[in-house]
């Protein structure tokens, strides 16, 4: 019987399990370093931060059955401390074991959030390269794999702090120049100064979601936020029993705000933040006004299909429109929608193709783009924005692009459209990583063959 | 070798062979009875895709009773096609059978009670005349559900709608409305409703007298006179294939497809392999292992030449998996072929054993998904690339797969250690004088291991190709969603159950490569993979969210129940105590591990 | 052979509290590093900026008159093309001069039409007083005289009007800027002018299509009652939208008699039934001819009897249409034509035996 026969597959060939350095004392400054970064370093670690990791995914999961993707995102992954309520254990049972619909348990447990099991799983390899750091070929497959994992995880910390996902409403023969940030809401005011110009204020969303009396000189007036809802539905009234601050529709129904559920974030289910406010002449308590307003009171909600009437007052001989909708943002841009297209497969309801004909003119760049086909699977890029076919107007009369930015993707601007939509972080991080899965665990595999056939 | 053990493993084959070679063959052509294996081929559009009008039974009966075929009178194991004709025609004969034919199935006893039904437990079906008088009360019963928001919907809600379709669904079909049966005269045109065509011909503006003929069909069943029914069918096959070449060739292949039905022969074959396997480590070892290995290989032909059956009619090369239920059939298909390459490679009935188990429970588990429709059915706009279909889809499940296979292989180890004194035994001594075994690609070296160890390295081996798979795909996954609409990461419940089944895949890999876990360790771990591919596999579903929910039905959450009640029942055997475990316990001749252990590598 | 716990044997824990100020110290450390990343966002300022208004697409255009007058309030309706609007609006107004009330009877008022127009004949729908094609026949452009009751509400009807051509609705207050006052023969009247976004839908005689906001009715269980004949077998409702069905078998033939509720015109629903047994679409005399009026419930509606050709069938239809609401009831009798023939009294005695629930109407 030869050793190499009886040699235990059990410990990694490369990394040692034990930490013998632990024992030795520093001498010199690297040797410092290294003794710190040692313990960081463990294996053990690494296995403890993976199994938190799965439990912190599995609880983010089963929080979804209740809460909207963003609150999951913001309460579980997007977060150094997470607070689990004993609840979603309570549906998991719902769901498999046959637990009673209105069981309800209060109470939650501190868990690590996403935030900071991904910052440990980075701290915890870096330090073990640091640590182990040896060039040969042996090793060159592991590299590779966490070289990949890391440019993973600054990805999706990129697309955490600097994506923007954004939408693009557009009517049959409609140039627009804004999209509307999806997911955001923004009070706004907005005064008629000429044919041509408008003259706005906006209060952002994150600002009414805080509550109080809000002031700024930009405003004409002071805002007193009563309740801010995160997602919110209409309530039909008929005309003789509408509160005063119901919102007529075009066949004769007035509808009110009413808190709801939230969503879970996907185009077709985005949440619709609602705002009651009272208005006021500033710096006094003469009230001015008072609203309740929902981004479903505005056109595109419906897809232009319902549409209700804009609020107003006037104050100092000057009228206002206010209005809740998603965060607009202007563009040097504009895209106009010559012609949108729906087949559906004969007989059914089911999609299968939407396809928008649009054209693009930037006077800022000079660039003019017409008949771009957008559909399914074959985006739009421009001025590292990509566009999305995301949606339509209920009677096909209109098209709703999904307008996305992500500084994770790095193409050029020359770079042909085709290449484009693949040169992004994703894309390098999983060349790298299954490369080097395929390197190493191919290297073991030849090892293995060589020693066994030898 | 004896002569005979030589022949064994040919005479199952052979067998085996001969039990497909039967049921292969179209049933037999009397011109005195109506030949309804004809009339399935004929092509129809139903849900948005030409079918032969077979399937379309079988679908619409499997919505409706849970099964393709009824009991006719006394003649049960009628086929679909045979209920869909009754159906049909009923308006065309006085007294029409379709009214006695006990296929809506109720099961629910709520809902039994309520209209008043007789119990019928175990068989939950009715007749239209068993169910005439109540038809108001069903529909005032579905309309109540329907007020009711989805997610409040109890099962009684649930079943009155779905009782209520099922009556609008033959009356559509009684009444021939809406059923799109008439082909275009010229390609490019729509199909028509068969009430349209009709209408349209008698009005003198008919394109061609379809309708007619596809009448005369009815008729003639109506009438039951087989020598014109069969008539009627030739004429309109010929037509057809005049108009639509193609898709009557299709249609005709499907219906072979349809009556041959492959994967159920190849779960059968599956299973006899699965047994021959288990007897093999009882007695007579090579050649009921050889055998089960055989049996194996012809099974997978079956499964093969299925799947590929599958693109021809879909007409998308390289694409495995459309829906659930063809992803559980490819499942079973990887699982399969990487049993098939464990034993050429180690030769020791495990492989077989794990991949022919794994194959039978998932096909198993595909049939059950079946009353969800039509498993050909077109896919929805986005879910329409072949290139991602043939990547991010068919690598995410081989990382299924090999989880799946590492997780049954930790069941191997567990059963066989506690169970069998096996485990600490070299493979050599199991396995016969070492000739049979040695030969082909069996490394020598692993006569001399112990069985424990042999499957820890394959265990190793195949995690080691999970996580590739499962991160590859994942990830591609991914890239396909950033490509779609921006997104590269949705912490959708699909993506976070992809997710852990790659963090879980990764930690076993680190926590032996750090020495946390040893032989016992590993096979332990990969059996709690099971629970993990389960969640990602068929539990995210159920939970009814995120833009993968496509599967929900709450008979898989039993299903799950029992599947990780059973895991986790191995976990918990796995983690006794070594005086426990029969391997441990049994004095082993050699102890190469402690040997090992002694002397430093 | 052993199994270790995934869990930090001894030595591992004795090194971990050895370690763990430093380790602590350096995760920290490293975590404020991301976290200086991350919590660098502040919050968003109120923001003042000027933009330019949005282009208002202008495909479509109304001109209406709404005229309270004896008992009734009476429309003066011209919607279509924005040219083709512009073309037509003084001949349009010139016609609304003309309008002469002369009171009760069959004819309450007289107008001339401009020499272009072409009156269409008597629509089935009551309240559809009277309608026009303005100008050639492919420019599809339709005047409409229509009564409601005296109570019909300005705000509502412009707001149905604006939403008709995409427009959002207005308020009360700004009524009073949408809306000109002018005379119609002397009395007090409005004037709406409004251009949208929204092409008209074209329904059947260029009627306004129904709003998509006027919901079906919520189903009351039991809106009808009446006696089923002998010899009629219920069936189940085939696509959800006849609430009863019956099939009725006379040796080798079968009937369907059926109840159904829905929208639409009165002409729209015969030509549909026409085309169903190959009739072409009728004319005025053909209508004429087929429809009666018999009385259903208490309710006046029409009865109609069509009988296809032989070459499609020979198949008849009796119907009855009963105006209710905003929808109607229809009772309908199909089949072959001896059939029909030979259950037509059935079918008749069966409506007389037809009655509503009061109060189950659902929504006004």
């Amino acid at each position: 019987m030869s050793k190499t026969v009886d040699r235990p597959p059990r410990s990694h060939p490369e990394l040692p399990e034990v930490l013998p350095v632990a024992a030795a004392e520093p001498s010199g400054a690297w040797e410092t370093v290294k003794w710190v970064l040692t313990p960081i370093a463990s294996l053990r670690l690494t296995v403890v931060l993976m199994a938190l990791s799965i439990l912190i995914v599995f609880f983010g999961t089963l929080a979804q059955v209740d809460h909207g993707i963003f609150t999951v995102l913001q309460n579980y992954f997007r977060t150094w401390l997470a607070w689990i309520p004993f609840q979603v254990f309570v549906q998991f049972g719902q769901v498999f074991l046959s637990v009673p619909k209105e069981t309800h348990v209060s109470g939650s447990f501190p868990f690590p959030g996403g935030w900071l099991l991904g910052g440990l799983l980075l701290v915890n390899l870096l330090a073990a390269h640091l640590v182990r750091f040896k060039l040969t070929w042996k090793r060159s497959g592991i590299l590779l794999i966490h070289s990949g994992l890391v440019v993973m995880m600054l990805s999706e910390l990129i697309t955490g702090l600097f994506a923007v996902e954004a939408r693009m409403p557009i009517g049959i023969g409609e140039t627009t120049n804004y999209v509307d940030v999806a997911n955001t809401c923004e009070l706004a005011f907005v005064r008629s100064v000429n044919e041509q110009t408008d003259d706005v204020t906006v209060i952002p969303g994150s600002l009414l979601a805080k509550g109080g009396r809000i002031s700024d000189a930009s405003l004409p007036v002071d805002v007193e936020v009563a309740a801010y809802l995160k997602n919110s539905d209409l309530l039909e009234h008929s005309r003789g029993e509408a509160p005063a601050d119901a919102v007529p529709r075009n066949d004769g129904w007035f509808f009110t705000v009413a808190p709801a559920g939230e969503g879970n974030g996907f185009s077709d289910k985005d949440d619709s933040p609602a705002v009651r406010v009272r208005l006021l002449k500033k710096d006094t308590s003469d009230v001015v006004g008072y609203f309740g307003l929902s981004t479903l009171f505005e056109p595109n909600a419906f897809g232009r299909h319902y549409l209700f009437a804009e609020q107003h007052f006037t104050v100092d001989g000057k009228t206002y429109t206010i209005a809740l909708r998603p965060q607009r943002e202007y563009k040097p841009y504009a895209v106009t929608l010559k012609e949108f297209t729906h087949e559906v497969y004969p007989g059914t309801t089911k999609p299968k193709n939407y396809e928008s004909t649009v054209r693009l003119v930037d006077a800022s760049r000079g660039e003019d783009r017409d008949a771009v086909k957008i559909y399914m699977n074959n985006p739009m890029r421009y001025a590292g924005e990509t566009f999305y076919q995301a949606g339509f107007f209920p009677d096909d009369s209109g098209t709703i692009l999904q307008v996305v930015r992500n500084p994770g993707n790095f193409a050029p601007s020359a770079a042909p459209q085709w290449l484009a939509g693949y040169m992004t972080m994703p894309v390098l991080s999983c060349l790298m990583v299954s490369l080097g899965m395929v390197v190493h665990f191919g290297l073991h595999l030849l090892g293995f063959l060589r020693r066994r056939y030898a | 070798m004896t002569l005979l053990s030589r022949l064994v493993p040919w005479g199952v084959v052979l067998v085996g062979a001969l039990v497909l070679f039967v049921k292969m063959s179209p049933p037999d052509d009397d011109p005195n009875r109506m030949n309804l294996y004809e009339f399935s081929k004929i092509p129809v559009m139903d849900q948005g895709r030409v079918k032969p009008i077979d399937t379309m039974a079988r679908t619409t009966m499997l919505t409706i009773s849970n099964r393709q075929t009824f009991k006719d009178g006394e003649q049960s194991g009628q086929p679909a096609v045979k209920w869909l004709l009754d159906v049909m025609s009923s308006r065309l004969s006085e007294k029409s059978v379709a009214l006695k034919h006990e296929v809506f199935r109720i099961d629910n006893d709520q809902l039994v009670h309520a209209l008043g039904l007789k119990d019928k437990p175990e068989f939950w079906r009715y007749s239209i005349n068993e169910l005439s008088g109540k038809f108001e009360t069903i529909q005032d019963l579905a309309r109540q559900a329907d007020k009711i928001p989805e997610k409040q919907r109890d099962a009684f809600n649930g079943k009155a709608m779905k009782l209520y379709h099922d009556l609008v669904t033959y009356v559509q079909l009684s009444t021939l409305e809406d059923a799109t049966v008439i082909p275009p005269a010229e390609a490019g045109k729509p199909w028509q409703d068969f009430r349209d065509a009709a209408g349209a011909m008698q009005h003198g503006g008919a394109e061609s007298a379809t309708p007619e003929k596809f009448f005369a069909m009815l008729v003639a069943y109506a009438k039951n006179s087989p020598t014109d029914f069969n008539k009627a069918v030739a004429s309109y096959r010929q037509y057809a294939n005049e108009v639509l070449p193609e898709q009557s060739q299709k249609a005709g292949f499907e219906v072979f497809f349809n009556h041959f039905e492959p994967f159920y022969d190849a779960t059968l074959l599956y299973i006899f392999a699965a047994l021959l396997a288990a007897a093999s480590w009882v007695a007579y070892t090579d050649p009921l292992r050889r055998s089960a290995f055989w049996l194996m290989v012809l099974a997978l032909a079956v499964h093969t030449w299925a799947l590929f059956g599958r693109m021809y009619l879909l007409n998308r090369y390289g694409v495995f998996v459309t829906n659930l239920y063809s992803s559980a059939v490819f499942i079973g298909w990887g699982c399969v072929i990487i049993g098939i390459l464990l034993e050429v490679v180690f030769r020791i009935g495990v492989g077989a054993m794990v991949g022919s188990v794994l194959g039978a429970l998932t096909v198993f588990v595909a049939h059950s998904l079946l009353d969800t429709g039509d498993t050909l059915a077109n896919l929805e706009a986005v879910l329409d690339t072949n290139f991602w279909l043939a990547t991010h889809v068919t690598v995410v499940n081989l990382g299924y797969v090999a989880t799946f296979v590492a997780g049954f292989l930790g069941i191997a180890y567990v059963v066989l250690g506690v169970a069998t004194p096996l485990l600490n035994r070299k493979t050599g001594e199991i396995f016969g004088d070492g000739s049979n075994v040695n030969a082909g690609l069996m490394p020598r070296a692993f006569q001399n291991m112990e069985l424990g160890r042999v499957l820890t390295a394959m265990i190793y081996g195949i995690l080691c190709f999970a996580t590739l798979f499962s991160f590859t795909g994942t990830v591609l996954g991914g890239i396909w969603a950033d490509q779609s609409w921006g997104r590269f990461w949705g912490w959708d419940p699909k993506e976070n159950g992809a997710l852990i089944i790659v963090l879980w895949n990764a930690l076993i890999l680190h926590a032996r490569w750090g020495g946390l876990v040893k032989q016992r360790g590993v096979a332990v771990l990969a059996i709690v993979g099971n629970i993990v591919t389960a969640w990602s596999y068929f539990g995210t579903n159920q939970l009814g969210v995120g833009l993968h929910a496509y599967g929900f039905d709450d008979r898989l959450a039993v299903a799950l129940d029992c599947f990780w009640g059973a895991q986790l029942l191995l976990i918990a055997v796995g983690s006794l105590p070594t005086r426990f475990w029969w391997s441990m316990r049994a004095p082993a001749p050699v102890r190469p591990a402690a040997r090992a252990r002694a002397q430093p590598a | 052979m052993s199994f270790s716990n995934p869990s930090f044997d001894s030595s591992a824990s004795r090194a971990r509290c050895r370690w763990r100020p430093r380790h602590v110290a350096s995760v920290l450390a490293c975590a404020l590093a991301v976290g200086l990343i991350g919590g660098c966002r502040e919050d968003e300022p109120i923001r003042n900026y000027q933009v330019s208004k949005p282009l208002a697409l202008v495909n479509a255009r109304t001109l209406a008159v709404m005229a309270p007058r004896n008992d009734r309030t009476w429309f003066f309706k011209m919607s279509g093309a924005p040219a083709e609007i512009e073309k037509h609006r003084a001949e349009f107004m010139q016609f609304v001069e003309s309008i002469h009330w002369t009171g009760e009877g069959a004819k309450p008022l007289t107008w001339k039409a401009p020499e272009a127009w072409q009156e269409q004949p008597a629509p089935g729908n009551e309240m559809r007083f009277a309608a026009f094609r303005v100008g050639p026949s492919d420019a599809d452009l339709e005047a409409t005289i229509v009564y409601l009751g005296p109570e019909a509400s300005r705000l509502d009807n412009v707001n149905r009007w604006r939403g008709q051509i995409g427009l959002r609705p207005v308020l009360e207050e700004d009524l009073s800027s949408i809306i000109k006052e002018i005379r119609v023969d002397g009395a007090p009247a409005i004037l709406v002018d409004l251009s949208g976004p929204k092409r008209a839908k074209k329904g059947p005689m260029g009627m306004p299509p129904d709003h998509p906001t006027a919901a079906p009715p919520a189903a009351p269980s039991r809106p009808v009652t009446y006696d089923i004949p002998a010899g009629w077998n219920e069936q189940p409702d085939s696509k959800g939208i006849a609430l009863t069905t019956f099939q009725i078998t006379d040796g080798r033939r079968t009937a369907e008699a059926r109840v159904t509720r829905a929208g639409g015109s009165f002409r729209a629903n015969v030509d549909r039934w026409r085309g169903q047994i190959g009739l072409d679409p009728a004319t005025p005399e053909q209508l004429a001819r087929d429809t009666k009026t018999v009385t259903v419930a208490g309710a006046t509606a029409q009865y109609v009897d069509m009988t296809g050709s032989d070459k499609a069938g020979g198949q008849r239809i009796l119907a009855v249409v009963l105006p209710r609401g905003e929808q109607s009831w229809f009772f309908t009798l199909k089949g072959p034509a001896d059939l029909v023939a030979k259950q037509k009294e059935t079918f008749e005695k069966f409506l007389r035996s037809v009655r509503f629930d009061e109060g189950a109407g659902g929504k006004p």
